[in-house]
């Protein structure tokens, strides 16, 4: 019999007009590890965190979340499971501050009303300073300080990843999914960000899967790895295995000729 | 400059951050309860519809100017709350006191249908569907005159609390001005809260937004609810203020009057709202005063009001798209900041990020 799985994928497909940008994907994530998805430009790494996410329909197969089918939920009911996400290209509110995005990131944990927020007595004010709270720890950690009441639009593009990065940690998931955390860093922010990764991990208990390019933080930080190619599974095992791979590296290099 | 030590989280989100600021409310507060001793009682009737008016701009605030959502419909909320408290207080005999609720709540279920098109449309298209729907209220109201009394309009008494009437137009103004107080404050906590944070994501991003557990279509159309149940209750305040409405007080005019007053008082601003009231109020006054000292040709013609909107709504949108708020933030930060200011300190910055969608 098979242990109850934390999250798997099974025979993902979906269809964008003539391009068929997945197809029968299935992939498992271990719970407690950090999971890369590495291909190709256009291989669908993406598309499959949007499939999870819901930002895309699939047009077949089912995303399983400890044991909860979760490819049939609402776009908004998938982070109140606990996965939460990140966006590749910075996806925050421009005209909040660093503080305000952060919050919404708490939104799920919201269990005030309507009522109670109109008056913000009491329960709305109780949870208001709970929030407050623990987005502070996740500015400490992030090492957002300076950033706290600045507007988006203010700050600095590797400071913004951060910032969506803490929005998603805000949501406190037990699955995170990170959409090419590294493009647009510069070394010393990507190392940074390794370490983080790593802390995620070791010290909030959080399984990542991320789709990334940078091969040297996926080598250094990742303990499995899938490869895609046109929408399809290449390889899976240890990311030193996986780059090892002929058809991972036929993909990525072409044919010996 | 001014630092302030922020020593709980309350700090971040109170309402009066400095100890000055709360005085100058206070003051502020002192200065509109005795307006009624030094003004006279056409300036009264002209604060009052400023206090009207800045009930209708907050809750189109919310909608437009937090939420993102257009809406050319608001008039039409503004008469269904105006209508509802007339007939309830007129036909049916209702207390003013069930009435003025009951025109907020009706106008705020006229509103979810309203906002029913704000799901699937966006921008102008929204902009279009609202209009027309405030064109079939119009027409309703004026079709339907055995309940509205059509173009002959209804007459509409004061309200009486107890055995006080505010038959006067002092006692009306601090109604509206208490009223005025309370939808503010409800306001101001619904934006420091996760309902009004909530809005602001939608209007920034609609992806990110339903990623972080909003649910698009809930949020939206409760935007459009607490928009029309403020303008419900500014409809209700108008009529018994007015002591008549017919379908001339609710045209697409309006409509538009009320747009203008949000974005000359600062579009996503609370006192912004107020501002932008003060100044449509105003605007008719000076320009029927103006109207002698200019040349014939311009003084004369017919539609100077409405010009004079779309002028005033372009020199906002194109030198000071943050409005009278924007420029009264400028103003504050220029002297708080003495000698320290510099002229690019409000220059916009470009951006380059975000290309897909």
């Amino acid at each position: 019999m098979r242990e109850r799985q934390f999250f798997s994928v099974q025979n993902l497909s979906i269809r964008f007009g003539g391009i068929q940008a997945l197809k029968d994907v299935s992939l498992e994530v271990k719970p407690g590890s950090i999971h890369a998805l590495i291909g190709p430009n256009g291989a669908g790494k993406t598309t499959i965190l949007n499939c999870i996410s819901r930002v895309y329909k699939a047009d077949g197969g089912t995303v399983v979340f400890k044991g909860e089918d979760v490819s049939r939920l609402k776009p908004h009911q998938v982070v109140s499971r606990g996965i939460s996400r990140t966006f590749q290209n910075i996806e925050l509110f421009s005209n909040m501050t660093v503080m305000d995005n952060i919050l919404l990131g708490r939104h799920s944990k919201r269990q005030t009303s309507l009522l109670n927020d109109a008056l913000f007595w009491g329960k709305s004010q109780r949870q208001e300073m709970q929030f407050r709270e623990r987005v502070e720890e996740i500015i400490d950690f992030l090492d957002l300080q300076a950033y706290r009441n600045l507007p988006i639009s203010r700050i600095p593009y590797g400071v913004q990843k951060n910032v969506e990065l803490a929005r998603a940690l805000a949501a406190e998931p037990d699955l995170l999914l990170l959409d090419e955390p590294s493009s647009g860093l510069n070394v010393e922010e990507t190392q940074d960000l390794a370490f983080w990764i790593e802390d995620i991990k070791e010290d909030f208990g959080i399984t990542i899967l991320l789709v990334e390019h940078d091969m040297r933080l996926v080598m250094d930080v990742c303990d499995a790895a899938t490869a895609f190619n046109y929408g399809s599974v290449l390889a899976y095992g240890t990311p030193a295995d996986v780059v090892k791979d002929p058809e991972v590296v036929k993909a990525y290099l072409g044919e010996e000729g | 400059m001014r630092f302030i030590k922020r020593t709980t989280y309350m700090h971040d989100i109170q309402l009066f951050r400095y100890r000055s600021t709360l005085v100058w409310y206070l003051l502020l507060g002192v200065v509109v309860l005795a307006a009624p001793l030094s003004m006279g009682a056409y300036g009264m009737s002209l604060l009052t519809l400023v206090g009207i008016y800045a009930i209708v701009a907050l809750g189109l605030n919310l909608l437009t100017g937090f939420t993102g959502q257009i809406s050319l419909g608001h008039a039409a909320l503004f008469a269904v709350g105006a209508y509802t408290s007339a007939i309830l207080t007129g036909t049916h005999g209702v207390s003013f006191w069930l009435a003025l609720p009951a025109a907020g709540i009706l106008a705020a279920i006229v509103g979810i249908f309203i906002g029913l098109p704000a799901l699937r449309l966006k921008g102008l298209y929204l902009a279009i569907a609202t209009m027309g729907l405030g064109f079939i209220v119009e027409e309703i109201i004026v079709h339907w005159s055995s309940m509205t009394g059509g173009v002959n309009g209804l007459a509409v008494s004061r309200p009486v609390l107890g055995a006080f009437e505010f038959s006067s137009d002092d006692s009306f103004y601090y109604l509206v001005v208490s009223i005025l107080f309370i939808m503010t404050v409800i306001m101001k906590n619904l934006l420091r809260t996760p309902t009004g944070r909530a809005f602001v994501a939608i209007r920034d991003s609609d992806v990110a937004a339903s990623s972080m557990g909003i649910n698009l279509a809930a949020y939206k159309t409760i935007a459009f609810c607490i928009s029309a149940f403020y303008a419900g209750i500014a409809g209700s305040l108008f009529a018994h203020f007015m002591y008549f409405i017919g379908p001339e007080n609710f045209t697409f005019l309006i409509s538009i009057s009320f747009l203008v007053m949000i974005v000359v008082g600062g579009v996503g601003s609370v006192h912004g709202a107020v501002f932008g009231a003060i100044f449509i109020t105003l605007l008719p006054e000076f320009i029927s005063f103006t109207r002698g000292y200019l040349p014939e040709v311009i003084g004369k013609q017919v539609g100077l009001q409405e010009a004079t909107y779309g002028l005033v709504l372009i020199l906002f949108l194109r030198f000071e798209p943050m409005g009278l708020y924007g420029r009264w933030l400028k103003i504050k930060f220029y002297f708080e900041h003495f000698p320290f200011y510099k002229k690019d300190t409000f220059k916009r910055e470009r951006k380059f990020y975000r290309t897909e969608h």
